[in-house]
């Protein structure tokens, strides 16, 4: 069929995918590095992990050059030092961010357990 | 004297700590301004500054990228003394806060404005409001002053004979020496008005005539041309008693001082003695 001019008429068809998925609460991991320029900085992340995760997450401010703050879940603190997790997010983090970076991190913490116990003669 | 509150901008535009530094920049440039008191619940927090916007994300939020914490002033604090915290901090812009409330701001723009209404271009020196704030402070922080009260000798017949191109000459000349004799550490120069020159000094009296004596002698060597030079005479009066009264004290006790020093130096005019004391005449 035909229009008035010759041409065919157009036909436009939209295509709709939906892809659910679970929404992870908070939108980060265990650990959130906060670059000195990043889109967010660390009251804007306090603030977050505080209306989302109340009470699950703290916000520390770095001495670094690019690396402004690190938002760590707290329970982790149950398994490493805070220093010595702060110290080796930032070591880490040093190499793979910049200033402008957001990186969320996630942690596996295992603890192996080897134990000798005595065997009593029955 | 002026203070803060007399040429402060008021009411101020502010910005609160969860708004994002785009709105914070938005508002900045429809406003035409260079920087934003920031306010949590009425009490100033922090500024952001053009400088901030330009180096933070515009999606922070102005608690992220703010200058804290924020240099402020009283708005009872006197011009000097905010255009020297200015100084201090190089700062463009100064929060002005009352109970912890922002009740106005300063701008470097605003003091340039100011200072420059209390210079005298003639004789690039400042002028009788910038001497009465110096005694001002130092009575205020305990500090002991001498006035030194110069006037030029038949200034107006000079003005009438020669014409006022040679009256400004001489001006010019006699704040040259004046410049050249004195130590900006203790003494304080201004063009009190006309052909009146003030010098507020730290110096006791005794020192003050040492200074007055060189002043003279240097200005009396002073060649206008035409054989035409310049005579001056001197008051000095001296306050050695320390003030512990309230503020307006201190601007009195200025004023008596300048004034026990002028009439000094019309009665060494009539008398030709150069130089007047008045020493101890303020209590």
């Amino acid at each position: 069929m035909k229009n008035g001019r010759g041409k065919s008429p157009t036909k436009r068809k939209v295509g709709l995918h939906i892809h659910f998925s679970e929404f992870d609460l908070p939108p980060m991991q265990d650990v959130l590095l906060v670059g000195r320029r990043a889109p967010i900085g660390p009251e804007a992340v306090r603030r977050m992990v505080e209306a989302l995760a109340p009470g699950q997450y703290e916000v520390i401010l770095i001495d670094h050059t690019h690396i402004e703050a690190v938002a760590v879940k707290t329970t982790l603190f149950n398994w490493i030092s805070r220093d010595e997790l702060v110290n080796t997010l930032v070591e880490e983090g040093d190499t793979i961010s910049n200033e402008n970076s957001l990186i969320k991190a996630q942690l596996d913490v295992t603890m192996s357990i080897f134990k000798e116990v005595e065997l009593y003669n029955v | 004297m002026y203070k803060v509150r007399d040429i402060m901008t008021s009411p101020v535009n502010t910005i609160s700590l969860g708004s994002s530094v785009s709105q914070a920049a938005e508002f900045m440039k429809e406003y035409n301004l260079g920087g934003l008191p920031v306010v949590k619940d009425s009490k100033l927090v922090g500024i952001i500054t053009s400088r901030d916007v330009r180096i933070n994300h515009p999606n922070r939020i102005v608690a992220d990228a703010m200058t804290k914490p924020v240099i402020c002033c009283s708005p009872d604090s006197t011009t000097w003394d905010a255009v020297a915290l200015m100084n201090e901090y190089k700062i463009e812009r100064l929060p002005v806060v009352e109970h912890d409330k922002v009740i106005g701001i300063i701008t470097e723009v605003q003091m340039v404005k100011h200072t420059s209404r209390l210079y005298d271009p003639l004789t690039e020196t400042f002028n009788s409001e910038y001497i009465y704030q110096v005694a001002f402070n130092l009575l205020k922080l305990g500090h002991k002053i001498s006035v030194i009260l110069l006037d030029v000798d038949d200034f107006g017949e000079m003005n009438k004979k020669w014409g006022h191109v040679i009256g400004d000459k001489c001006l010019k000349r006699i704040a040259s020496v004046l410049k050249s004799v004195i130590n900006s550490k203790n003494d304080f120069l201004c063009r009190y008005g006309g052909d009146e020159f003030v010098i507020v000094t730290l110096r006791n009296s005794e020192e003050a005539m040492v200074i007055a004596k060189e002043v003279l002698d240097k200005i009396s060597k002073i060649n206008l041309g035409n054989n035409l030079s310049i005579t001056v005479s001197a008051g000095i009066s001296e306050y050695r008693e320390k003030i512990h009264e309230a503020e307006g004290d201190y601007y009195e006790a200025t004023q008596c001082l300048i004034n026990e020093a002028s009439l000094a130096s019309t009665k060494a005019k009539r008398h030709k003695t150069r130089i007047y004391f008045n020493i101890g005449s303020i209590s």
